[in-house]
């Protein structure tokens, strides 16, 4: 359980860098990994804003995984679809490939890692919080205002 | 709470509505957005879907969410924190490159201002439940 934790944690910060990246760079970031673009499709003010959206709101993976780490049993279910959604996007590079052609070669290293990764970390969750009882989410006294509710 | 629940589940159908157009057009999807690309580039393109694929994990972590925003209440934040960051990250975005399409403002409006407005909706919520209860 704890190396799953450890393992989770530094890849958390990952996340924010990249996200920092987009924030800082925008498009420039693509262009970083590869992406040939024009000085005016740069320029261009709506690819920028959703480039540097994503980008930034990309850190939200980051911290989702670092709070799944303070506690795999409680936040397994939020970690299962972090997973899934990671090997989904993988999928929609694939889609990418099949339709506009081959990326540079680091954007296709960040595809088998997005759809190898997301896998091997759910075979490793459900080893380690196999066996183990759902752990209480709830404080005695939330569970009574819940069931107020 | 049923409410809020309600409003976090609409928010999920936007971010699916918005994720699943992009992860299937690429490019494409951000022109009807009001870009103008002339052309498709695969590591552009592969970026653009791969995103909008971690969009629809945004949907679907917010309808998790909905389902007990008192036990998720701190991924929950965190989510609506980052929407609101990414709405930062638009702003970052005008300042250095100008001003986007109509629709791309009216997004970023919305990220500015109605998740914060979410935030403090949830935190009086999550206040008012675990207050102790006199009966």
């Amino acid at each position: 359980m704890s190396g799953l934790a450890t393992f989770l944690r530094i890849t958390a910060p990952v996340f924010v860098l990249v996200g920092a990246l987009h924030l800082c760079l925008g498009l420039n970031a693509d262009a970083l990994l590869g992406a040939k673009l024009p000085a005016d499709v740069i320029a261009d003010a709506t690819l920028d804003s959703q480039n540097r959206f994503y980008g930034t709101s990309f850190t939200l993976y980051g911290a989702l995984l670092w709070l799944s780490a303070s506690d795999l049993a409680r936040y397994a279910t939020v970690l299962r679809c972090l997973l899934v959604v990671f090997l989904a996007s993988g999928v929609a590079r694939l889609v990418s490939i099949a339709l506009r052609g081959n990326p540079s070669a680091l954007v296709l290293g960040l595809m088998v890692t997005e759809l190898v990764m997301p896998a091997v970390l759910l075979v490793w969750l459900a080893r380690s919080t196999r066996g183990e009882p759902p752990k209480p989410s709830l404080r005695a006294d939330e569970r009574r205002a819940m069931k107020g509710d | 709470m049923r409410a809020f629940r309600s409003s976090v589940r609409l928010l999920a159908v936007v971010a699916f509505a918005i994720a699943a157009l992009e992860a299937s057009l690429g490019v494409a999807g951000e022109r009807l957005l009001g870009a103008e690309v002339p052309f498709v580039d695969p590591v552009l393109d592969s970026h653009i879907r791969f995103f909008a694929g971690l969009w629809i994990g945004v949907g679907a972590l917010l309808l998790v969410f909905a389902s007990d925003v008192i036990r998720y209440a701190t991924p929950l934040r965190i989510l609506l924190g980052s929407v609101a960051l990414g709405g930062v990250g638009r702003l970052v975005s005008v300042c250095l490159v100008g001003w986007p399409s109509a629709i791309v403002v009216a997004l970023m409006v919305f990220e500015l201002v109605a998740m914060p407005l979410l935030l403090a909706w949830h935190a009086r919520l999550v206040r008012s439940e675990r207050a102790p209860r006199t009966t």
